[in-house]
């Protein structure tokens, strides 16, 4: 199997398991965006990639859950999908995630998160009808029938997330192999693109806290992750 | 039911534990957790209840309408497993 197919089943893999842990099983914040970017990039070979959509997906998305029946943007899904296709777009273009790739990934692949609710709640209408089935297995006697329905819930999440994250990586593919013919100006563009939408993410992460001067500490915690962006890229200018 | 004062080994406490890991694992709007309730306290209650009749009576009761912070739920099932050992 050619490796960049390989990559793209490791990919649908990893956003399954991260997928189920978010609402199936578990429940231990391995689904947050930090962890389960970061992971699919470990995974596929460019864990910088990873940290970086992680940290600026986790500062969008700090301070939701989804837990019973709140179900805010599917942050999981934005997270695995949107680092799959960068680490796969980077590979195409035969050398490391750049933040130009990370800016573009960002913009084409964020949408996930409603992508991602409108799948849920398609879930739970299955699982409604798994709880009226055990209902009415449990009124006819059959008990361990019943209880087993309770897992029938899981595979919805497992293939439609591991389809979607697999598409993700296979599109990033595509799109990476026609990054060569993206225009240089556009290129620079997206790269300066990074550190302002992480100064945007920090600026939503203290807003989204509630603090006292939250919107001071926006402006301070924008302008210091601009200001550490501009000087990672300098030093490795 | 096996009577009053029943106390379950730690083993089937363990299995009860890690069966409620998949307590949304059926999320739905209806019952919300309660076929993962139902899941998670089934090795309990088929031990609780060898007859039939009565284990049948026990999963009816539990498949109503539940719902929890997922955080919480083992110390709630904990909490439905003491009460079901004492009825």
């Amino acid at each position: 199997m050619h490796v960049g197919w390989l990559h793209v089943a490791m990919a649908g893999a990893w956003g399954a398991l991260v997928g189920l842990e978010r609402r199936a099983f578990l429940q231990a914040m391995f689904s947050r965006p930090l962890v389960a970017a970061t992971g699919m990039g470990l995974l596929l070979g460019q864990t910088q990639t990873g940290l970086y959509l992680g940290m600026i997906l986790e500062l969008f998305y700090l301070g939701t859950a989804s837990l019973g029946a709140a179900l805010p943007e599917n942050d999981t899904l934005a997270a695995s999908g949107t680092t799959a296709a960068a680490v796969m777009m980077a590979s195409q273009t035969g050398g490391g995630g750049t933040p130009a790739i990370w800016s573009l990934s960002l913009i084409l692949f964020s949408g996930l998160g409603l992508l991602g609710r409108l799948v849920d709640r398609k879930v739970e209408v299955h699982a409604a009808g798994l709880s009226t089935h055990g209902l009415e297995l449990a009124e006819a006697g059959e008990l361990e029938r019943a209880v087993r329905q309770n897992l029938f819930g899981i595979w919805p999440y497992a293939l439609v997330y591991f389809a979607l994250n697999a598409a993700c990586a296979a599109l990033g593919m595509w799109i990476g192999s026609l990054l060569s013919q993206v225009p240089l100006v556009v290129l620079r563009g997206l790269a300066w693109a990074f550190p302002a939408m992480a100064s945007v993410a920090a600026a939503t992460a203290a807003r989204g806290s509630h603090a006292r001067n939250a919107a001071l500490w926006g402006l301070v915690g924008g302008a210091l992750m601009t200001g550490f962006t501009l000087v990672l890229a300098w030093v490795n200018a | 039911m096996i009577g009053p004062g029943t106390h379950l080994p730690r083993s089937l406490k363990i299995r009860v534990f890690l069966r409620s890991l998949l307590l949304q694992a059926s999320w739905n709007p209806k019952g919300m957790q309660n076929l993962g309730l139902v899941y998670a306290l089934f090795p309990a209650l088929q031990r609780l209840y060898p007859d039939p009749l009565a284990r049948r009576e026990a999963v009816q009761r539990h498949l109503t309408f539940f719902n929890t912070h997922p955080y919480v739920a083992a110390a709630i099932v904990g909490g439905v497993l003491y009460h079901e050992e004492r009825i």
